[in-house]
């Protein structure tokens, strides 16, 4: 055969409708399993964040640590566990829950948290506050509702006891009372009869001046009072709510840094605090209570209250 | 020979139905991952897993349409273990009932 009748005999090989077909076939085998492949990116990446969020830092670490810091850091506060959302995304973790306060007999929700981690770093943080009277943002040295005795108090007392007796008789109020001393929780809810000690500030031998061994401003720190029956509440069951306290700061300590950022405060200085804690025990010098107007207004009589911060009215509803 | 023909056609048709199930499979599933939504594809999971599954072992019966039998059963094992994987470590990571 002549070369140019084999060449002819060739192409035609070539054009047949077959090899068009297995052509055809062939690139499509090649879209599809490229497009499998990348397809499988994403559900293995859901699978290594759950996986993640399993065994490496575990997503009920990053919750215990924001809930455990807020009820150590914020006065008068609970939060329902149950109620706590979370949802996943892609090496991200979301979780969103709702602050309460108690002021007379019942819990109100005051704050929605929002907050956005990258594994175990806390990327952003939203909240959005429904209180009628905001603490300071950054609780400081000059703006503390909580005073410690060796400092001067710079809420305007007098007008907050004004305003409390301006209130109707059917109501109840939540009150930062800052103390003259250091007192021992026991002494106090003896001394404030009538309306319920909630939150105590405890003196860890830097609040005199409000700043850490290292010079870094610090806010107060405590612990809830009243039993806790709800069953996440990390102070539920608890003999000593106090144990419980420095059993929590010191369970949070390994993630200050998280805790810190989760809290208002600039600094938590755990370290110290805790050395200070377990040397000296627990006194307190700040006290947050709820009660009716007028049980709370016959304490502007007592000698252990140095100032007096009002904090959340609500209409009656005290059961006791 | 015509039915040899035919029963060649039949496997490698069924074959590519796997496949192209498994991919639209998913396809579905990443979409319901990255919108955050619940999209009624995962609780028809089961179905499209069985139906993938199903002509990819019927598949294997053709020696043409193996590999494409192969490939889809490939992808139901996969949305299988990745069903039972999310659903072992959801349940570990979301501490609610």
């Amino acid at each position: 055969m002549a070369p140019s009748e084999k060449l002819k005999s060739h192409t035609e090989k070539d054009s047949s409708p077959a090899l068009k077909r297995a052509i055809a076939v062939t690139r499509w085998k090649r879209i599809l399993k490229a497009l499998t492949v990348a397809l499988l990116i994403v559900p293995i990446g859901y699978m290594l964040t759950f996986a993640y969020y399993a065994f490496g830092t575990k997503s009920t670490t990053l919750m215990d640590t924001a809930s455990k810091v807020l009820y150590l850091t914020e006065p008068n506060t609970s939060l329902e566990e149950m109620e706590f959302d979370m949802d996943f995304s892609l090496f991200s973790m979301n979780l969103s829950f709702d602050q309460y306060k108690q002021v007379g007999s019942e819990h109100y929700p005051v704050r929605h948290y929002n907050l956005h981690f990258v594994l175990d770093d806390l990327v952003e943080k939203e909240m959005a506050s429904n209180l009628d009277r905001n603490p300071p943002r950054y609780p400081g040295e000059d703006n503390q509702w909580l005073v410690h005795p060796g400092q001067v108090p710079k809420v305007d007392s007098g007008q907050d006891w004004l305003m409390l007796k301006g209130l109707p008789e059917e109501t109840v109020a939540e009150a930062y009372f800052s103390l003259n001393d250091l007192y021992s929780i026991t002494e106090l809810r003896k001394a404030f009869p009538g309306v319920d000690v909630l939150w105590a500030a405890i003196y860890t031998g830097i609040e005199d001046e409000m700043l850490s061994a290292d010079g870094d401003p610090v806010s107060p720190i405590g612990y809830p009072v009243q039993p806790d029956r709800t069953y996440w509440s990390p102070f539920r069951d608890s003999m000593s709510h106090e144990e419980t306290f420095l059993q929590l700061l010191k369970e949070i300590q390994p993630y200050e840094g998280l805790a810190m950022e989760v809290s208002s405060h600039k600094n938590l200085a755990l370290a110290e605090r805790i050395d200070y804690i377990e040397t000296n025990g627990f006194k307190t010098y700040g006290v947050v209570v709820t009660g009716p107007k007028r049980e709370i207004e016959a304490l502007e009589r007592s000698d252990l209250i140095r100032s007096m911060k009002l904090g959340e009215v609500k209409l009656w509803n005290w059961t006791k | 020979m015509e039915l040899d023909k035919v029963k060649v056609v039949s496997f490698r048709i069924i074959g590519w139905f796997s496949v192209i199930t498994g991919v639209l499979a998913l396809l579905l599933l990443n979409i319901s991952m990255l919108s955050g939504y619940d999209i009624s594809f995962m609780e028809q999971l089961s179905f499209w897993v069985s139906a993938i599954l199903i002509s990819g072992l019927v598949s294997l019966f053709g020696r043409h349409s193996r590999p494409l039998g192969l490939w889809g059963i490939g992808i139901a094992l996969f949305l299988i273990f990745f069903t039972g994987v999310i659903f072992f470590l959801g349940w570990m990571i979301v501490p609610f009932p």
